[in-house]
Parts: structure tokens; sequence; C-alpha cells
């Protein structure tokens, strides 16, 4: 069932040989899956990236593509893909002369290159530019030339580092559009890197979250936003309202928190917690009802500290459980256009939208 | 419309304006005018001057041409001012300066025809084309020093011929400054390529003390370092004192007066200019370039044939051009380090300047070289990839 293209096994890398940016680094890309390595700055995703590439060397562990053990062979005999931050289209060459390289590379002959280089432009949506200098064209025209070189050669896998980083908010949305439709219509093994989490969530089959040279959590990206396996997760993937506390009850589905303030809130388990162990209770904003209705497991009463207006939605920030940083997002369903900063709203939520996970020190 | 902007961009490139037009427009067309001018027989011999441009050049001039001819030559002479004419006649054609002295000497016997006189004292008084030559030096223009300095000239009834071969030496020096210019820029690239990439890729420490081993060299006076390389290339100096003590040699070796040592000198002289735009070019070379390419799956020769030669060509061509530039108008050095045969046509202009004092012949030269120059660079400039932007990438 499992067919896994890139191994990475027990993978280490220092630049420095003193600090450790990828720890002991496991992962397994199926043939055919977008994978996104998602994570903070300096968390480690280009290093892993180059390393797969071959750009450069793991210190430590080793790197399987289809079996092959890949540390010490040549990046360009790795036959990947890879689309750069900043495209690193060759600024003398053509877009043709671009896309003609790697196939001049391949020894393809001259027919059936101008036929690819054909296809791909056509692919890209930018078949009449060929003739063009890379600059030439525009941000959003430049990222196509290299999406198309990085595919033009059929490589089994494209590693892109952050390809849609320079590009406006709606043309980045186009485009993360467009590079999964050619993923789903290629057939080919993506490894993406972004530290925008919607980018992340959208385009991947599996996401895996990176912090400080670890990964987090590997999952699809609804397990990552309902079921954050960490605080960390939580809080880098959506919106959070995070409020520690002590575990006062448990069964073996939910517990019962005890805030400083006393505030009692019942949430599900996300971990193994005993009782009288320090948690963090993880709670989406768009999960907390505003405003009277059915009540449910946990109905409060909090202050509003401050209104900001999205338009579609509004957020609140409100003072509940000894915390005035607490958000709860409404789109005014209930009615209640009326909010006043400084009044009282009735906000709950259910057990099982609130999760209790292990508290960590480091955060 | 002015807008302020644009009256303010004036007056800022105002001050550079009349810099470039007093620091180079002026003084080349002073060099260009003093290269055509022909003032010398027109102001010292003015009647002889005016009488000749009624003469038909066919037969002989009249008796008062001869004679006013010999009077106001004597006349300049007494007052010391018959050297600058006798030498613009002279270079005119070689001999005339001595059938005019010696015309002169015998004209104080003379008495009746001084037309009869010299032609008596020396046939060649009695040759049309002697009248010729002085008419061609009553200006205002001329074009002689030009066709000297291809090794042409007027010949009878004003058409051009070649020099003679003992005359002709000019092309030759042009040829031979060309070709030292063009060794010597080779030799730069060859060397500062590698230089210039090393310096690119080392930690910014060591590219910093890279940089100031560069520049220090630069940084010391032309003259101080040829001397350098005058005292350690002589037949007794550490070379040889080196080469013999390990029995490398039996003999010293010569090197001083050598075209060997015009290069040796010059590329260490020149080597900085063409490694300074060439680091900084390649500094500009993202990695990455480089990177995608190894993706693509060039092999590291096929990467640096066609990505990084490319795109350090700017570089190479900046850095020839200062070098080839600097070469071409090198004097010192081939003057202290160069035997006879290597001196390039710099030295010439500077003898004709200041030794012979024939500013005309020296501004042609100047002229002519600049404008050579100014055509190598221009067919560079057509044929050579990355010429165009100068070093600059865009
Ligand atoms: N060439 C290098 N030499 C030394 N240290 C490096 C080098 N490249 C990266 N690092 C360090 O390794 C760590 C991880 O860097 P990396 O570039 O992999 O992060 P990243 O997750 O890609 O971050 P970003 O989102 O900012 O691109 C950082 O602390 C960085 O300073
Ligand atoms: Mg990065």
């Amino acid at each position: 069932m499992s067919d896994p293209i890139v191994v990475f096994d027990k993978i280490t890398k220092s630049y420095d040989g003193i600090n450790t940016v990828v720890h002991e680094l496991d992962l397994s890309i199926e043939r055919g899956e977008f994978v996104t390595l998602l994570g903070p700055s300096g968390s480690g995703k280009t290093t892993t990236l180059m390393m797969l590439a071959g750009f450069e060397e793991p210190s430590g562990g080793t790197i399987t593509l289809d079996g092959r053990l890949l540390n010490h062979v040549p990046a360009h005999q790795r036959g990947i893909g890879v689309v750069f931050q900043n495209y690193a289209l060759f600024p003398h060459m053509t877009v043709a002369g671009n896309l003609s390289f790697p196939l001049e590379m391949q020894g393809i002959g001259r027919s059936e290159r101008d036929q690819r280089i054909k296809a791909a432009l056509d692919m890209v949506k930018l078949g009449p530019l060929g003739e063009r200098r890379p600059a030439e064209l525009s941000g959003g025209q430049q990222q196509r030339v290299a999406l198309a070189r990085a595919l033009v050669f059929q490589p089994k896998l494209v590693l892109m580092d952050e390809p849609l980083g320079a590009l406006d908010k709606q043309l980045r949305e186009h485009m993360q559009m467009e590079i999964k439709h050619i993923h789903e219509q290629l057939g080919v093994t993506v490894v993406y890197v972004t530290h925008d989490q919607s980018e992340a969530l959208t385009m991947s089959d599996r996401v895996a979250v990176f912090n400080q040279g670890r990964i987090q959590q590997l999952a699809s990206p609804s397990t990552l936003y309902e079921e954050p396996a960490n605080a960390f997760v939580a809080s880098f993937i959506g919106e959070n309202n995070r409020l520690v506390g002590t575990v006062v009850a448990r069964d073996d589905r939910y517990c019962q928190l005890r805030l400083e303030d006393g505030t009692q809130i019942e949430a599900r388990l996300a971990g193994d917690l005993a009782i009288g162990s320090k948690a963090v209770l993880s709670l989406r904003p768009e999960r907390v009802r505003v405003g009277p209705g059915e009540p449910d497991t946990n109905a409060f009463t909090a202050r509003i500290e401050e209104l900001i207006y999205f338009g579609d939605h509004t957020k609140l920030r409100l003072s509940l459980g000894g915390s005035s940083g607490f958000m709860a997002r409404t789109d005014f369903k209930d009615g209640l256009r009326d909010l006043q900063r400084g009044a009282s709203v009735p906000v709950s939520w259910s057990r099982d939208c609130g999760r209790a996970l292990p508290f960590s020190e480091q955060e | 419309m002015m807008t302020r902007r644009n009256l303010l961009a004036a007056a800022l490139i105002a001050p550079l304006l009349l810099l470039v037009l007093v620091s180079f427009i002026v003084p080349l067309g002073a060099t260009l005018y003093r290269a055509v001018e022909d003032a010398e027989v027109p102001s010292i011999l003015p009647q002889t001057t005016a009488l000749l441009k009624q003469w038909d050049g066919k037969d002989l001039p009249s008796e008062q041409v001869y004679h006013t001819l010999i009077h106001e030559l004597r006349e300049a002479q007494e007052q010391q001012k018959a050297g600058p004419v006798l030498n613009r006649l002279n270079f005119e054609e070689t001999g005339l300066r001595s059938l005019l002295l010696q015309g002169l000497r015998a004209s104080q016997q003379f008495n009746g025809s001084t037309k009869q006189h010299l032609i008596a004292l020396n046939p060649r008084w009695a040759d049309p084309h002697v009248w010729d030559l002085i008419k061609r030096s009553t200006g205002p223009w001329t074009p002689l020093y030009f066709l000297r300095s291809v090794d042409l000239k007027l010949g009878p009834g004003g058409v051009v011929v070649p020099t003679a071969d003992e005359e002709a030496v000019f092309i030759k020096l042009f040829i031979r400054t060309f070709e030292i210019s063009v060794v010597v820029t080779l030799i730069c690239a060859v060397l500062a390529y590698p230089i210039a990439y090393t310096l690119s890729i080392l930690p910014q420490v060591w590219t910093n003390i890279g940089i100031m081993l560069v520049l220090i060299p630069f940084w010391t006076s032309i003259l101080v370092r040829t001397t350098a390389w005058f005292i350690i290339l002589q037949r007794e100096g550490p070379i040889n004192a080196l080469l013999v003590s390990l029995k490398l040699v039996d003999q010293p070796v010569t090197m001083i007066f050598t075209r060997f040592a015009v290069y040796l000198a010059m590329v260490h002289v020149l080597l900085p200019f063409a490694i300074l735009p060439l680091y900084s070019v390649m500094r500009g070379i993202k990695p990455d370039y480089m990177r995608a390419a190894a993706s693509l799956g060039a092999p590291g020769w096929r990467r640096f044939l066609r990505i990084y030669l490319p795109l350090s060509m700017p570089g190479v061509a900046a850095g020839a051009l200062m070098v080839f530039m600097l070469s071409v108008g090198f004097y010192i050095t081939p003057a202290l380090v160069g035997g006879s045969g290597d001196q390039m046509i710099s030295y010439f202009i500077a003898f004709f300047t200041n030794t012979s004092v024939n500013w005309g012949i020296a501004a042609a030269l100047a002229a002519l070289l600049m404008g050579m120059t100014g055509i190598l660079v221009a067919i560079a400039w057509l044929l050579v990839p990355g010429f165009r932007s100068g070093g600059v990438r865009v």
C-alpha cells in the first residue's frame, strides 16, 4: 500500500558543528503526494529541502529517493526539479532558453526539445512569451517560468521553496490553485516549503509542521487544524485561545480544568493528562458562540474589551477566565448588532471544541 | 515643460558637464586643431606666403619669390626665429633644411639675380617640386601630420604616396602598441579571473584581506612599481642572483630591456584594474543560479560554461576595457624596462612634444591613437556579449 518515494531517516544537520538546525528528522513522502514543510522562520525548512536537492550534505542520517541512497549523489544526478524563492531564472537566456537548458543537459534532440518547451509554456499559460528575457516579465510570469523549468524535464519529484513569497495576495492565491492543478494533472510528487499556514492548508495532502529543527506534527490539513498534536501546532495553525490551568478531574475522554481565577472548563483530552498536572486549553475563536442560545457545556459571561470589524465577521476581545485576550468570532447570526465595548455578553462552547493539551515550559 | 525637478537635475549635472568640457572636450579639440594647423611659414614668412599663393605651380616662380624667400629667412634668422620654419619645411621633406641653410649662407655674396645664384648653387632650385613643397607649407591647414602618422605623404602633384621605407615607422609603432596592449589585456584577464573568483567565494574576512593585497600595489605609484621591476630584473639583480646561485642557469639571463620585462611590469601594474570589476560582478552572481543549473542536470563544467562564464562576462569586459585603454597609453613602463624595440606610441608622442618640439605630429599621433582605440572598443562592444552593460548586470 505505502509506496514512499523519499525517505529521510534520522537526518541531522549542523552548519558549524555547534548548532544543530535539523534534529534526527524522519520523514516519508508517498509517491504523488503534495507535502508541505510549514514552520516559523529559521525552523530548518530550507535546510531540509536543500539536503534533499543535494545542495547541502546531511551531518548524519540517510536520505533515499526511490530506494536509492542519495547522500553522496551530486545534485545534478538527482533528477529533482527545484523552484527557488527568487526563481533563479538565467538572466542571459530567453524563457525558451531557460526551459531548453535541462533538456539539453539530458541530450534531447532539437525537435523534441521545442515540442516539450511549447507544451510546458502552454501548461503555465505563457505560450507566446518564449522569446522574452526573464527581466522583461512580471513577477507572476517569472514564477510561472520557474515552475515550467522545474517540470519540463519530467522529474519525479519537485521541490519548491516559498515559490509564491514574492507575489501579492491575490496572485498568490491564484497561483496556489494553479500549482495544485498542475500537481494533480501530472501526478508528480511535490515537497513545498512555506511559512504561510493558509497556503499549507489549502494546497497540501499532508503538512509537516517544523519548529526548531524538529517536525512537530505530520498530518493532513484537517487533522492539523482540528487535532493539533501539541500546543505549538495549535497556536501556529490558525487562531487559537490558550488558557492555562490544572486538571482537577477526568474520565477517558474529557477532563475538568481549573484556571488560576477558579473558572472551571470542561474539555476533550488531547494527550495523557494526570489529575493535578498543568494543561493548556486550546480553543478556536470561531468555535465560541457569542450571544444567547442553547447553552453549551461551557457557558460564561464575558466583558467586551475590544471590537474588531472585518465586514463578513467581527472579532471580539473578551475578558474571561482571568485573561483579557480571549478571542471570539461572530458573524451576527444570533442578532446582537449593538454590541458595545465594556458590555457583558454570554459566551459558550461545546466541550468537544476545547482541547486540553499537556503544558510545556518552552512556549 | 521644464519642471522644478528637471531644473534641479540640470543644475546638479551642470558642474559635471563643465568638468567634461574643460578636462576633455577642450583639450581634445586643441589636440585636433594642432594636428591640422599650419602656422609656422605664414607667420614668419608672410610675404613669401602671399607671393606663393599667386604662383601657378607649373613653371618656376619669378625672381621676386626667390628673393623674398631668402630675404625673409635671413631676417628671421637674425631674430632667432628661423628654427620652427626650417623644422616645418624639413618635416615636409627631409633635406629642405640643408638646401635652405646652404642658400642662406651663400646669399651674403649674391649680387644680381637671387634665382640664378641659387640655381647655380644647387640644381634643386630649378625643380618646381621644391617650390611645391614650400607652397604646401603656407597653411592655414595641412594634412601632412595625419598622413605621416600612417606613413603616407603628398608626392609631386599632390598625390598621396607611401613615405620612404626608412621614414615609415608609425604604422609599425601602432601595430606594436596594440599588440602589446592586447597581450597585456589577455594576460590580465586570464590571471584576474581565478583571482577574482577566489576572492568572491572566500569568507568575508579573507576577502577583505585579499582585496587589501590587491589594492596596496594599486595605491603605489606606477613609477615606483616600475622602478622596482627595473632593479629586480637587472643582470646583477636579485632574480638572476637567485637563478645563478640555484645553478638553474650558468649565465645571468637578460631580462631587463626585453619585451618580457615590459609584459611583466605592465601586467603587474594593470592587474588590479582587471580584478576589481570582475570581483564586483562575480560577487553579485547569486549561488542560486549555479544551484538551479545543477538541479537541472548540469555537471560542474557545463554550469561554468553555460551559466557562470556568461554571467561574469560583463566583469571580464569591463576589466579588459580598462586594462586595454590604460595599456594603449603606457609610456613610463616600457621606457624604463623595455628595449628600443618595445617602445609604444606614447613614447614617441612624448618625444615629439618634449624633445623634437614637433607638436603637429605629436597631436596627430595622439588623435589617431584615440580614434583607433575608439574603433577597437566599438568593435568589442558589438562582438563581445555582456560588453554593452559595461559591467552592470540587469
Ligand atoms: N548556510 C548556512 N550557514 C550557517 N547557518 C545557516 C545556513 N543556512 C541556514 N542556517 C541556519 O540554519 C537555521 C535554519 O535555517 P533555514 O534556512 O533552514 O530556515 P527556514 O525554515 O527555511 O527559515 P525561513 O522561513 O526564514 O526561510 C537558521 O538558524 C539559520 O540561521
Ligand atoms: Mg527558508
